[in-house]
């Protein structure tokens, strides 16, 4: 629910769906594109409440002058940091305290499925288990410095995985995210694909944990009308 | 040969890391009572909910207490009823007396509802226990008290309500009697009972009626008592308006100021943010302010005036600012389910809060109190709530159960997405 500045650190997330070909897509943007998007959104930032600079776009672990950046955006006075990622590259010895000693206090992870769909749709074995060792890592590091943190979930939806996003969001919020964002394609509003988006909107609820819906009105769910601002979206 | 004294178990079951002033001002009371002097001996056992209730009763008998008494609210009331019933089977004979908020004004349900309660101490508590003390020492006659409700045979009695009492000052300070240990971080102050304002859903105003104070001198032996204990960095006060109107709180704001230089802080006063301004957040720091509780619980304006609570945005804006500009961080605190808010002034409430970008969102769920003026019109209110403590709310006449579920999961997840922020972000 709170606004974040995004600043692209590459194209494309940090994971796709190879059976829908958008993991070529991605690729890190160059240190000083990154630096320009940041400086732009520091400047636009007006008075009082510090805004808050999400960095996605690629795997922004791979770009070497990501410390430099959160500290940046750390310096120029932002209130939260949030790094998209694969999370992976969160099990690397060094890199969730390192996150968290920078500042980094919302830590985002692409994912694609369920247990067991994620690694197939990402073209990567291995993949989901690297980045539940990632997300282990990050809340070792938040108990450890005692920091509040904030773990979520990004799921680019598409017709590969839209039936399993209930046991997808079950699985995420397992692993800790207390939100899950479900990125829909705004042509996929055919009833079955929105009949899972409920089912997995509920599945948030129940187990306590937020749901939001990004790309499509989220009024266009069943039940759902009334309450579209939970779900990112505007009530009916 | 005197008698034995009547040995008397005080027990808590407290949030963690809390100890109950409520037990510390019985005790002190009762001590410091003519009828009870040396005839009466006290033991205080302060423990927390994450205690098991078969652990809770080990430790009390083992105290071979002739007597019991707990203090029950809306959190703790199932294991404090636990309790109770393993007490109860283990020492059929053994009285127990509950008091506090959740029993009090609901007293005679308790005890149909309860046969391990002996007697229920109803509204302010101090001179009734020591009388109901007095009463079991003479005659255990309990349903003769003024202000318990008790057993007399088969039957529930109720005897008349007791007056609040008048001169605050005739309580000891559990401090300054040394019945309650003072715990940096964990020590609570008040420097009067009742509430200025009478909102709904609280039990605050409900309970106590109208303001009476502590005389000035007595706060400020306390302050000294506890600024001045070895140890201590910060302390609080659990005045539900600590910025009432007048030069007093200026004067006790002069007085903490003495402490504060020292380095001894205040944590989560409660304010009355709208009477806030530049001069007064400035006061209020030099007293050591560190941080603040201030609503707005709804910014709905229907379930504003069913609440009867007042709130103006622009003040409530305005003394947000002017706290932050001090340095003090503020919570500011939502309740999901407050009758005539629809959902989309909760979601309201949250936007605005958010636009404050205060150190913390606290947002929780109605509780619908017994004794509170919520609790008595529920049925006029189209409230629903679980009859079962802590008493939550299940459905209203604007937002069903579905719409409160998804309400309070989100308003939960906005505090800890709010909450993991540079500024203030250390556990």
């Amino acid at each position: 629910m709170l606004p974040f500045v995004e600043v692209k650190t590459g194209t494309g997330d940090a994971a796709g769906c190879v059976r829908c070909g958008v993991i070529s897509d991605a690729a890190p943007v160059p240190y000083e594109e990154a630096l320009r998007a940041l400086d732009a959104a520091v400047a636009a930032w007006t008075g009082g409440v510090n805004a808050n600079v999400s960095f996605s776009g690629g795997e922004p672990f791979d770009l070497p002058s990501l410390p430099d950046l959160v500290a940046r955006a750390v310096a120029a006075g932002a209130a939260r940091v949030r790094i998209v990622t694969s999370g992976a590259a969160l099990g690397v010895a060094g890199n969730a305290g390192g996150c968290q000693s920078a500042g980094v206090r919302h830590m985002r992870v692409v994912l694609l499925g369920s247990a067991g769909l994620h690694d197939a749709l990402a073209g990567s074995p291995g993949l989901y288990a690297a980045a539940m060792e990632g997300v282990a890592a990050w809340r070792d590091a938040a108990t450890l410095g005692r920091d509040r943190t904030f773990l979520s979930a990004l799921v680019p939806v598409c017709e590969h995985n839209v039936g399993d996003l209930p046991s997808a969001v079950a699985d995420a919020i397992a692993a800790g995210a207390r939100e899950v964002v479900l990125r829909v394609p705004s042509s996929m509003d055919d009833p079955r694909s929105m009949r899972w988006i409920g089912s997995a909107c509920d599945t948030g609820t129940v187990n306590r944990a937020r749901v939001t819906i990004e790309g499509l009105p989220a009024t266009a769910l069943d039940g759902y009308a009334e309450h579209a601002a939970l779900l990112g979206g505007e009530s009916r | 040969m005197s008698a034995s004294p009547l040995r008397v178990a005080l027990v808590a079951v407290n949030s963690p890391g809390y100890r109950s002033l409520a037990l510390g001002y019985l005790r002190a009371y009762a001590e410091a009572h003519p009828a009870l002097a040396g005839r009466v001996a006290f033991q205080t056992l302060d423990m927390d909910t994450a205690v098991s209730p078969w652990w809770v009763a080990y430790r009390v008998l083992s105290m071979e207490p002739d007597v019991v008494a707990l203090s029950v609210n809306c959190w703790n009331a199932d294991a404090v009823h636990a309790a109770c019933r393993v007490l109860a089977a283990a020492r059929p004979r053994m009285p127990i007396v509950l008091g506090g908020p959740e029993v009090g004004p609901v007293a005679e349900e308790v005890l149909r509802r309860h046969a391990a309660v002996t007697a229920v101490v109803r509204g302010e508590g101090e001179s009734t226990f020591a009388d109901a003390l007095s009463a079991f020492l003479r005659d255990g006659e309990l349903w003769r008290v003024e202000g318990v409700t008790a057993r007399r045979g088969g039957e529930v009695v109720s005897a008349d309500d007791r007056p609040l009492i008048a001169d605050l000052d005739s309580i000891p300070s559990p401090y300054l009697a040394g019945v309650m240990p003072v715990v940096d971080g964990a020590t609570y102050l008040e420097t009067y009972r009742g509430c200025p304002n009478s909102c709904g859903y609280c039990f605050e105003g409900k309970g106590y009626g109208r303001v009476r104070r502590f005389s000035e001198q007595r706060v400020r032996e306390e302050i000294d008592c506890v600024a001045h204990t070895p140890g201590i960095t910060s302390f609080s006060f659990i005045d539900p308006v600590f910025n009432l109107p007048g030069d007093r709180f200026e004067r006790l704001c002069e007085h903490l100021a003495f402490h504060a230089v020292r380095g001894v802080r205040l944590h989560t006063i409660e304010l009355d943010v709208e009477a806030v301004g530049p001069e007064q957040a400035a006061m209020l720091r030099r007293a050591g302010v560190a941080s603040v509780e201030v609503g707005p619980q709804t910014v709905g304006a229907t379930a504003l005036e069913t609440c009867r609570r007042r709130f103006d945005r622009e003040r409530f804006v305005a003394g947000v600012t002017a706290l932050k500009a001090q340095g003090i961080s503020v919570e500011c605190d939502l309740i999901v389910g407050l009758p005539g808010d629809t959902f989309d002034d909760v979601v309201d409430g949250w936007r605005f809060v958010t636009s404050l970008d205060p150190w913390k969102i606290q947002c929780s769920t109605l509780r619908v109190l017994p004794g509170t003026d919520l609790f008595i019109r529920a049925d006029e209110l189209g409230l629903a709530f679980d009859p079962e403590p802590p008493h939550e709310v299940v459905a209203t006449g604007q937002m069903g159960f579905v719409a409160l579920r998804r309400a309070e999961v989100a308003g939960t997840v906005l505090s800890e997405e709010h909450g993991a922020r540079l500024e203030g972000g250390t556990v």
